[in-house]
């Protein structure tokens, strides 16, 4: 149906456009949801969930009230959930799309609980449903008697499997999703403490066991999160980040106590959760024989994390050679972390010794127009540099540019460049600053 | 430490502000230049804060951090800001002697974030030498703290800018670069001249950048009086 005449049958008709990437969290998180019920969760994206309750009906006292749970608090959410419970998940399916709701099959006997509902409970293709329902087999009970040789010659053989599968005739895997894994640890605190010096050395404390988690797994923390719960139930959070994975408790106390400084314990805090938000595989690196390398390469990183967690991110840098021959994208920024010579030489290189061209120490961020003609000294070029046609890079609209060094006035090297091929008439500018 | 080092080192503290003494223990980054390295008794003092100004003073600061980056084998910390309509452009930094892998670059916001930065740096002890792009003449309080860090952590302080003014009142050396009006095609004429000196005597001296071979040499001179011939010096 279209939307037109869709908003024709229905004049207050509300539309939304298709939104996969909300759907798939929604999904995900629907899914993380249930495992208050069991541990194993299964499903197909947007198809609904399956969850193997064997042996957990009775914690939520037997399988009607675990239903019946299950209903009030998906509704509660705002989820209108369709629930059946049966032996296999073939018959669930069937009885929570073409049962009443919170139907539950009864042991052992499938055949009787699916026998009145249509085909399509089987989980079938479109074309095999119609054609049985053409052929007058409109309940499952029907396909019952009939001689299996002849439903799969004529539907094939996704019919016959999936009958079996429904009845408990023949095996279906649930592919359960393994519970993401949460590195987290916390401490209560029996009266609410105020001092930044308390928190800090509780911090501590619980820095060393999360780092005895982390070095377990063989991972090391990228992000932490420190979620500090005050007596009125006020959350104050903090994040720091690391360059590098790292699990040294010092190192990590150090980021968090630039934070804990200016802090506002309120009427004190009585609970505190450490958290690794992002871990990473942590790679031991080989200790130099007489300790001092070591030191010095886990010394940086921590200055690069103190000053990163500050400034930001994107705000400490280092630099890589780049592939292009255009002098603003000739390097690449990136992180500090594994300045080691292994990593450089896996992006593309170093920095080529000496410089096929001469390149200037410094650049400008934007090109500083100089007008329509050089009012500097030419000493050498021109060096002809063509835009790379295959990016369309709102800087080089004004075509190829032909870059000359000049002497300013007070005798330092300049890089300027003239668009030749600019209209109305050729522009220079500078680019660049030699010394 | 056993207490006859412990007290060496301390005398090495004290002896550090008295002029014109040579320490046993100093680190000093030389120029590769004789006649200026002897006059600074050897090179430029690690853990000390030294300023470079002038119209070539990027030229200059890429050079020192260079040597020190090949001569130590460490990292460099170039604090930058947003306050230059350029930055910093590694693909230029190989010619001038300074391998830009081994820059860490910081681009700071504001001059506090600036100022913590530099401090941060030369306290860790984990670079060789901290770059700092310097916005304005900063307060007495700001330079001692920056001298104090880089006397914790041993690192060589540059600071750094393209004026003709003192931005840093307490440093240990000032020195001036700039460029010499010439005609020469193939080579930079800089006149550099030691301002303040806390050890010793100022000095000037004529260099050359050749700018195809990249390297810096002293005018000797004989080639001074050629240079003289065909040049006007111009006053900072």
């Amino acid at each position: 149906m279209t939307l037109a005449s869709a908003q024709a049958l229905c004049a207050h008709l509300v539309t939304l456009p298709l939104d996969l990437r909300a759907d798939h969290s929604f999904f995900h998180a629907l899914q993380n949801w249930c495992r208050r019920f069991t541990p194993l969760v299964a499903g197909e994206e947007m198809e609904g969930v399956f969850l193997d309750i064997t042996g957990c009906a009775h914690l939520f006292g037997g399988e009607e009230a675990m239903l019946l749970t299950m209903h009030k608090k998906l509704r509660q959410l705002g989820v209108m959930a369709c629930l059946a419970l049966a032996d296999t998940p073939g018959a669930a399916w069937a009885l929570a799309r073409f049962s009443g709701n919170r139907t539950i099959a009864s042991p052992g006997r499938m055949a009787d609980a699916l026998a009145r509902l249509p085909v399509a409970g089987l989980r079938l293709d479109e074309e095999v449903a119609a054609k049985l329902r053409r052929l007058g087999l409109r309940h499952i009970e029907k396909l019952y008697g009939l001689p299996r040789s002849s439903l799969a010659a004529r539907f094939g053989m996704g019919l016959v499997t999936r009958l079996d599968q429904a009845l408990g005739a023949a095996p279906e895997p649930l592919d359960f999703k393994a519970e993401a894994q949460v590195c987290q640890v916390s401490m209560r605190f029996a009266e609410p403490v105020g001092l930044v010096c308390d928190v800090a050395a509780a911090l501590e404390k619980l820095l060393v066991r999360l780092c005895a988690m982390l070095a377990r797994d063989g991972q090391g923390a990228r992000k932490l999160m420190l979620t500090l719960i005050q007596v009125d139930n006020t959350r104050v959070r903090m994040e720091v980040g690391t360059v590098a994975p790292s699990r040294s408790p010092r190192d990590l106390a150090l980021l968090f106590r630039d934070r804990l400084e200016g802090l506002d314990a309120g009427f004190g805090i009585e609970h505190i959760i450490l958290q690794a938000a992002l871990r990473e595989p942590f790679f031991t690196r080989q200790e130099a024989l007489t300790g001092i390398e070591n030191k010095v390469v886990s010394n940086c990183d921590t200055l690069i994390n103190r000053l990163a967690n500050r400034l930001g991110f994107e705000n400490v840098v280092a630099f890589s050679p780049a592939q292009s021959h255009l002098p603003e994208r000739a390097f690449l920024v990136s992180s500090p972390a594994h300045m080691d010579s292994a990593h450089v030489g896996l992006q593309g290189g170093t920095f080529s010794h000496p410089p096929p061209v001469r390149r200037p120490l410094r650049l400008y961020r934007y090109p500083l127009p100089l007008g329509d003609s050089c009012p500097f000294e030419q000493v050498s070029g021109p060096e002809r540099i063509c835009p790379e046609w295959w990016h369309d890079d709102p800087a080089w609209r004004g075509g190829l540019r032909d870059y000359w060094w000049v002497r300013d006035e007070f005798g330092r090297s300049l890089w300027v460049y003239v668009e030749p091929e600019n209209n109305p008439g050729p522009r220079w500018f500078l680019h660049g600053v030699g010394c | 430490m056993d207490t006859v080092a412990k007290l060496r080192q301390e005398l090495a503290q004290i002896q550090r502000r008295q002029p014109g003494c040579r320490l046993e223990y100093e680190v000093r980054v030389p120029f590769g230049l004789e006649r200026i390295d002897t006059h600074i008794h050897g090179g430029l003092l690690t853990g000390c804060v030294h300023e470079l100004n002038g119209r070539a003073a990027w030229l200059l600061a890429v050079f020192v951090a260079g040597r020190m980056a090949r001569c130590m084998g460490g990292d460099i910390l170039w604090c930058g800001g947003s306050h230059h309509p350029h930055q910093l452009y590694p693909p230029g930094l190989v010619a001038a002697g300074l391998p830009p892998q081994r820059i860490i670059h910081v681009t700071a916001r504001t001059g506090a974030d600036a100022y913590w930065t530099a401090e941060e740096g030369l306290r860790s002890g984990s670079v060789k030498a901290v770059v700092f792009e310097a916005r304005e003449a900063m307060p007495l309080r700001v330079a001692r703290r920056l001298q104090l860090a880089s006397e914790a952590g041993g690192v060589l302080g540059l600071i750094v800018s393209d004026g003709a003014q003192a931005l840093c009142p307490v440093a240990t050396t000032r020195w001036q670069a700039e460029p010499v009006q010439t005609q020469h095609n193939t080579s930079l004429f800089l006149a550099l001249s030691l301002v303040r000196n806390k050890t010793g005597k100022g000095g000037t001296w004529l260099v050359e950048w050749n700018e195809t071979s990249n390297c810096l040499s002293l005018v000797t001179a004989d080639q001074r009086r050629s240079v003289d011939a065909a040049c006007t010096p111009l006053a900072g």
